[in-house]
């Protein structure tokens, strides 16, 4: 019997240390190794990947908010420029607005194949815009793209324009309305185009003839008088949306601002009242000089202000010309020959 | 055998799920806060929006702006910085040779003079620190003709401890290693940069002499040899945020051809423009109004932002190895240096 005990407690004493002391030890140093490999791995690859994310400019479409009319209100932009500016104010704008537009025309005196877009036209090189220039690309445009957009949008180098808020502006109205926006830095519809070229530009009675002079009144009557509709141009609170000028932005060395001198004056009237009176979706800037144009494309586009307020924006409906007609007064001495919703 | 990989297995796992918790209980810790004010505003919300957490880090991340001005400026430009980004400090104080109580003008006694600047700035620091030193947490420096997007310096400030000492602008190289901040971009010092300034640098000539120098490269000198790091305030896309120049030079492409890219302490980055900009320089007084108009009203239809965050809050450790990396960093400008210099 006592053999038998001594024997048995042997046996456990000396199995025991042998099984369980290596167990013990190793299973320990690899968990904490693993914890250890789990938390670089968190920190190395999860949290940089996220922070990237949340500074994305814009969330392509993600969102029901996401509204893009570019495809549904495609406009075609020509600007005027002249050849001392191809390489300053004309590249500016084909670096940042222009590329929103669904086509970019330069209209100048000669093409240059460094600006995307140019077309020579056979005018003087010393001017951006004339008469004889704002008619000769009016024809090029309906000549050759004429069902390339459903807007035509004037612009000249020196202008700055919020592709989006324009889409916006003009959304309501169908490009087969003769209707026109803003003069000079005029959108009009395809209707509009087709209409001002072909019954209006060859009338002696409609549209003056003679080359020379400014073109924004002469273009403005020459659309008027075959009945196209001059669109409004304010927001819901009678704030201006185009034409924004800054009449101190236009001082320099050699003309200094000041408020008394009747220059500024009459540009400060051109502006209404200053920035306090231009609408929150504004469409274009005028008299912007190239360095400015990548200073709006930046503070526009790109520069965000931390808590800035998000707006819940829907499109307006569209416009019916029917229900306008009924509700409105007919106009005197109107002329009656061509209607104004006339569909080509 | 299989023990072992059982338990490297869970330790992988352990470890993960560990870090991840700790990092959404630091993001919801502010978040939590905000979540706190949203409730009792407007009832039940879910998840603080960007514009909430901005509204909360106004009063959390307290910015007191000092901005250096003279008298025939009182009419124009310091009413356009008190009608623009002004508003948005927490505290306005500007800095001249003449009171003026409605503006909020302060004379510090210094005569207007270029040589006077640094003496202004001294004295200005100095006011400001027995009259509010304790009141807020950051104190920015700017001129009258800075653009500041207050918001945006928040959002840079709100990971660092305002009783760390360190103070962050558009860094410059010079004879002193840690260089200094350009005095137009603007610079914002910590509650303890100020303090430290105020008690071991002003009435120390050694540390901090009085002279003719120029006002930000002095100021920089003086901060330095109060242990006060200069921190690096550039984006992740390693763009400037404080800009020395005006904007329009600024962009789109960082200027090649004047003194910029030989005094700029970091190898400057060929495309410009951060989107979490801070502050510009040499602003005209119209620009002023054509800023916040482009940066707060106008808007681009259609075109939502994605909602942020903010960036974690660095522990004491994190915050220590930071200052320690940010003091012993050399200017990577691979630029010839200013022949004056």
């Amino acid at each position: 019997m006592e053999r038998k005990e001594c024997v048995f407690l042997d046996r456990s004493n000396h199995s025991q240390p042998n099984t369980t002391s290596p167990s013990t030890a190793r299973p320990v140093l690899f968990l904490l190794l693993g914890i250890g490999i789990g938390y670089l791995i968190t920190k190395v690859l999860v949290w940089p990947i996220m922070d990237l994310k949340s500074h994305t400019n814009r969330t392509g479409a993600s969102t029901s908010l996401d509204i893009d009319l570019t495809d549904e209100v495609r406009v075609l932009c020509y600007v005027y420029t002249k050849p001392i500016n191809h390489k300053t104010q004309a590249q500016a704008v084909l670096e940042t607005w222009g590329r929103r537009c669904n086509k970019l025309i330069f209209f100048s005196s000669r093409s240059d194949l460094n600006l995307t877009g140019s077309v020579e036209l056979p005018v003087s090189p010393y001017f951006r815009e004339s008469w004889l220039k704002t008619k000769m690309a009016l024809k090029y445009l309906h000549d050759h793209h004429l069902n390339d957009a459903d807007w035509f949008l004037e612009a000249d180098d020196e202008t700055y324009v919020v592709m989006e808020n324009l889409r916006y502006m003009v959304y309501p109205y169908s490009p087969q309305l003769a209707i026109y926006f803003g003069s000079p830095g005029t959108v009009m519809s395809r209707a509009a185009l087709r209409r001002l070229v072909e019954l209006s530009l060859p009338n002696p009675s409609k549209c003056e003839q003679k080359n020379a002079g400014p073109t924004a009144e002469k273009l403005r009557e020459c659309l008027e008088n075959v009945n196209v509709l001059a669109g409004n141009t304010y927001d819901s609170e009678g704030r201006r949306r185009m034409y924004l000028i800054e009449p101190q932005a236009r001082s320099n060395l050699f003309l200094h601002y000041d408020s008394n001198i009747w220059f500024w004056k009459f540009l400060a009237y051109r502006t209404q009242d200053g920035i306090f009176a231009w609408s929150n979706y504004a469409v274009s800037f005028h008299y912007v000089q190239h360095r400015y144009i990548h200073c709006f494309e930046y503070m526009i586009y790109r520069l965000r202000t931390f808590g800035r307020k998000q707006i819940v924006e829907s499109l307006p409906p569209k416009y019916n010309p029917a229900a306008e007609k009924d509700q409105g007064a007919p106009r005197i001495g109107s002329d009656q020959d061509v209607p104004a919703d006339y569909e080509y | 055998m299989y023990r072992n990989i059982l338990c490297l297995v869970l330790g992988l796992i352990i470890g993960i799920q560990l870090t991840d918790f700790l990092e959404y209980f630091q993001l919801t810790d502010s978040q939590f806060a905000s979540t706190s004010i949203t409730q009792l505003e407007e009832g039940a919300s879910q998840l603080a929006t960007e514009e909430e957490l901005a509204l909360w880090l106004h009063n959390e991340t307290r910015v007191l702006c000092m901005v250096l001005t003279l008298p025939k400026n009182h009419q124009s430009r310091v009413r356009r910085v008190k009608g623009t980004w002004g508003r948005r400090c927490n505290k306005l104080i500007f800095i001249s040779s003449q009171e003026d109580r409605e503006l909020g003008v302060i004379d510090v006694g210094v005569p207007e003079d270029r040589n006077n600047l640094y003496l202004k700035m001294r004295k200005a620091l100095e006011y400001v620190y027995r009259n509010h030193g304790e009141d807020y947490d950051w104190f920015l420096k700017a001129d009258d003709d800075t653009f500041v997007i207050m918001e945006n310096l928040r959002f840079l400030l709100y990971p660092y401890d305002p009783e760390a000492a360190l103070y962050f602008g558009h860094r410059f190289r010079t004879t002193f290693p840690q260089g200094y901040m350009s005095g137009g971009a603007g610079y914002v010092m910590s509650r303890d940069a100020l303090r430290r300034l105020n008690l071991f640098a002003f009435n120390n000539s050694q540390f901090c002499p009085i002279n003719n120098n120029s006002e930000d490269r002095q100021i920089g000198f003086c901060l330095q040899n109060v242990g006060v790091v200069a921190g690096d305030s550039r984006d992740e896309e390693g763009r400037d945020r404080f800009l020395p120049l005006s904007l329009k030079f600024m962009l789109p492409t960082f200027p090649t051809d004047n003194w910029l890219p030989k005094l700029t302490f970091y190898e400057p980055v060929n495309e410009t423009g951060s989107t979490s900009g801070i502050s510009f320089h040499y602003v005209k007084i119209h620009e002023f109004e054509m800023y916040e108009y482009l940066l707060y009203r106008l808007h681009i239809f259609g075109t939502p932002l994605s909602q942020r965050t903010l960036p974690p809050r660095l522990g004491p450790d994190e915050l220590q190895n930071q200052l320690n990396q940010w003091a012993q960093e050399n200017s990577t400008n691979s630029n010839a240096w200013l022949k004056q210099e």
